[in-house]
């Protein structure tokens, strides 16, 4: 899901504690603390553990010696290599900028049927990922074979282009290497143990209720990703890998964010009514009529959803990567 | 009560309209710098002008405003608190000659919002009243709780150069914490503003105007004369690249954002319309300038309606502000001509949008687009040293680095807002006196 339904979601569940909206009442910013919680595992992830993460095989342009081919092989050699050690190699590719509003997008697609790399040059774009008219430059495509059997990966052409680049595991898994997108998102910061430590820190420095509302607005981040293709490393340290979702909604989808930020600030608006000296509205009309619209909105979504889904049948691991990129383009948009 | 009685007040609010629709084209000559002034003179004059006739005046300003002040943050690249989200994409629809339709589709976004004012009119009263008491003693945490997000949801924008992580980690948190400072520096300036302003004690409602001018025009403006910014040759189409369904996602965003700006302190239209671009998961640069039309236009005639409601009288916003320190409006007949009203000059001041768009246009495919940004900042230092004396040039210039910092290290420029969001939290929270003093600002 988008950070601000995770941030609304953090603040909403911190007002069903009577004792922190009073004491918000009395001029305290505890409330503020489920916000916090609710960013937190995707503040980790995005502003930490991203730069941390030290890649084996580093794709590094040049904006004038743009190489497709050298690239791809460099890509096919690296995924090869798992095969031959058995050993999980991180690849990592780098934007090229060219300006302080410019930069040169190129794409690589892991086809996983024909087991090749392709690797293309696109056009210039500015910032907010706009091609500069006639930009596109006449440079061949580069493909190269893979020898090693491949698991089914995102089968769309992954953009390289503003920012920061994206990074792939490659690691070798039931006799085929799988091309794991993002690898250093939702694992340890979006597990039980992290939403428990952050709520024992709360805790420690601003007292109970504190740390039960930052813990559980931590928890509840962690548990609407679980709506998505990809769940995240629930039980880490205990294990290793990232969970499927439950497969009901992408991290982007409009109407599923809109209906987790709406309900929250009806949320919000109700427990700071019910625990006020004179409550005032009136629950059935609150819920029951001035509610209605967003779960309506959410049923369409869903009829929508499920017809579309019959009809493509695309594969799990290319849904969950879409799901990645979805997060990958809100940190871009933001 | 005869039901052509508030007829004589249509004329004030299409003379409203047509001054400030001119006005609003002269870069950072904000609605409320002028509403003041008229508000000065009404005192001395209410014998002649009655109190519903200057409210009835300042409504066709706020909505002129609202609807024109994009055409100076499009082809001047002269921005405000509430334009400063337009002119990013408006600038580059303006360097990709199609700058009339940027300006164009804010004020399509406008409309929208006029359509929505319309639409909620018969219940605003129930809606803001409830609301008002539910949320009134809350405010404090709630301003925190938007700052936080601003702050977090910011995200690194380099990183990938660096042979260790933690050298990746510089790259990346370098614009971060320089975001980080933007908002710490301008929340000073915002609290030094509050408890020790230079700007003399009769121009005070204009105490913001140099601090706005500094973190949001002048920066601009110096960094378009200093890039040698080249303004293509502009093309005014007759259709536009918007179908409905852009336009509805982009009015229906823009509407929540605008809604949420109009009813709460301190939150300007830019600042609701990019919370509900995020709430609404929106990704189209049609659907951003649309909404960000439709937000900044209910943050402005939203807020100030907001003031006429029958026995509610919200006071939200500059103008309101100003306004109710001379006039109470009353009855249910004001408030519905005042609706009238908005949909009367909001559709007139679209109308002069398209009118001065044109006229942006031929100015920026004529002259030099550095002439224009030097004429451009020649006109923000005057205004500054009119409105607010040599005190007021003294804060745009401390401001000035300020807001370029955003620009030079190409972080978010919304931080600038800290020096509102800040205060005004602190002092909501009752800890501003404190801060302040801590800050050797009081005794």
């Amino acid at each position: 899901m988008k950070g601000i339904s995770h941030f609304a979601t953090g603040v909403a569940v911190g007002t069903f504690f009577p004792e922190a909206v009073h004491a918000a009442l009395d001029g305290s910013f505890i409330l503020a603390l489920g916000g916090i919680g609710g960013l937190l595992p995707d503040t980790i992830d995005f502003k930490f553990a991203r730069f941390l993460e030290q890649p084996d095989i580093l794709i590094d342009p040049h904006p004038e010696q743009f190489e497709a081919q050298k690239i791809a092989d460099e890509i096919a050699a690296g995924i090869d290599r798992v095969r031959e050690t058995r050993k999980r190699l991180i690849l990592k590719c780098n934007t090229i900028r060219l300006g302080p509003d410019w930069w040169q997008q190129y794409s690589l697609k892991f086809d996983t049927q024909a087991r090749e790399v392709i690797v293309k040059l696109g056009p210039i774009v500015n910032t907010s990922q706009l091609p500069l008219p006639a930009s596109l430059r006449n440079v061949p495509e580069g493909r190269a074979n893979i020898q090693a059997p491949l698991l089914p990966a995102y089968d769309e052409y992954i953009e390289v282009d503003i920012f920061s680049g994206p990074s792939f595991a490659l690691e070798w898994r039931n006799e085929r290497v799988e091309i794991d997108f993002i690898p250093w998102h939702r694992q340890y910061s979006h597990s039980i143990f992290m939403a428990v430590l952050f709520g024992l820190i709360c805790g420690l420095l601003f007292g109970v209720t504190a740390g039960l509302i930052g813990g559980l607005a931590l928890l509840a981040h962690v548990l609407e990703d679980q709506l998505g293709y990809l769940g995240s490393n629930l039980l880490w340290p205990l294990t290793g890998v990232r969970t499927n979702g439950a497969h009901l909604i992408h991290a982007g989808d409009p109407i599923p964010n809109f209906f987790t930020v709406g309900t929250s600030v009806y949320f919000i608006i109700f427990n700071l009514d019910r625990f006020s000296a004179q409550p005032t509205l009136d629950p059935l009309f609150f819920w029951g009529v001035l509610w209605l619209p967003f779960p309506i909105a959410l049923a369409y979504f869903f009829y929508r959803k499920f017809e579309t889904d019959i009809r493509k049948k695309i594969p799990l691991l290319s849904q969950q990567e879409r799901d990645l990129v979805a997060e990958l383009n809100e940190v871009v948009d933001a | 009560m005869h039901r052509m009685e508030y007829l004589y007040l249509v004329p004030y609010a299409i003379a409203g309209t047509l001054i400030a629709s001119t006005l609003a084209l002269a870069p950072a000559l904000h609605v409320y710098n002028i509403a003041g002034i008229f508000i000065l003179i009404a005192l001395g004059a209410q014998n002649w002008i009655g109190g519903d006739a200057l409210a009835m005046l300042l409504l066709g300003m706020i909505i002129g405003y609202a609807m024109l002040n994009t055409v100076s943050a499009i082809f001047l690249g002269a921005p405000d608190d509430s334009t400063i989200f337009i002119v990013l994409p408006g600038q580059k629809y303006l360097l990709m000659s199609r700058g009339y339709e940027a300006a164009v589709l804010t004020g399509i976004g406008a409309l929208g919002g006029v359509a929505i004012l319309m639409l909620l009119a018969p219940f605003a009263v129930t809606i803001f009243v409830t609301l008002r008491t539910i949320l009134l003693p809350h405010l404090h945490w709630i301003l925190a709780v938007i700052t936080c997000y601003m702050l977090l949801a910011e995200w690194p924008k380099g990183g990938d150069h660096g042979a260790t992580g933690l050298a990746r980690l510089w790259d990346a948190w370098k614009g971060l914490g320089i975001g980080l400072l933007t908002f710490v520096l301008s929340g000073i300036l915002g609290i030094v503003l509050m408890y020790k302003s230079p700007v003399p004690l009769e121009m005070s409602f204009q105490n913001l105007l140099p601090a706005f001018v500094g973190l949001f025009a002048v920066p601009w403006v110096l960094e378009n004369i200093l890039s040698g910014t080249e303004v293509p040759k502009q093309h005014i189409s007759k259709t536009f690249d918007a179908p409905p369904g852009v336009v509805a996602r982009g009015i229906f965003s823009g509407a929540l954002g605008g809604l949420f700006a109009a009813f709460f302190p301190v939150v300007t239209g830019g600042i609701g319309g990019y919370l509900a671009g995020h709430a609404t998961a929106q990704r189209d640069d049609r659907v951003f300038i649309i909404s960000q039309g439709a937000s900044k236009f209910l943050y402005y005639v939203g807020a100030f309606c907001l003031f006429f409601l029958p026995a509610a009288r919200i006071t939200k916003g500059g103008m309101a502000g100003m306004l109710a320190t001379i006039y109470t409006p009353q009855g249910t007949g004001l408030f519905y001509t005042v609706v009238a009203m908005i949909a009367v000059c909001g559709v007139l001041s679209f109308g002069l949008l398209l009118g001065y768009s044109r006229l942006a246009v031929w100015l920026v495919e004529r002259v030099n687009y550095r002439y224009i940004s030097l004429a451009t900042l020649g006109i923000l230092f005057a205004l500054v040293y009119f409105m607010t004396g040599w005190g007021g040039v003294a804060i745009m210039l401390i401001a000035t680095p300020i807001g370029g910092l955003p620009i030079l290290w190409g972080s978010r420029r919304l931080n600038c807002l800290g020096v509102i969001l800040v205060p005004i939290t602190l002092n909501l929270a009752g800890l501003g006196p404190t801060v302040a003093a801590g800050l050797g600002i009081l005794r």
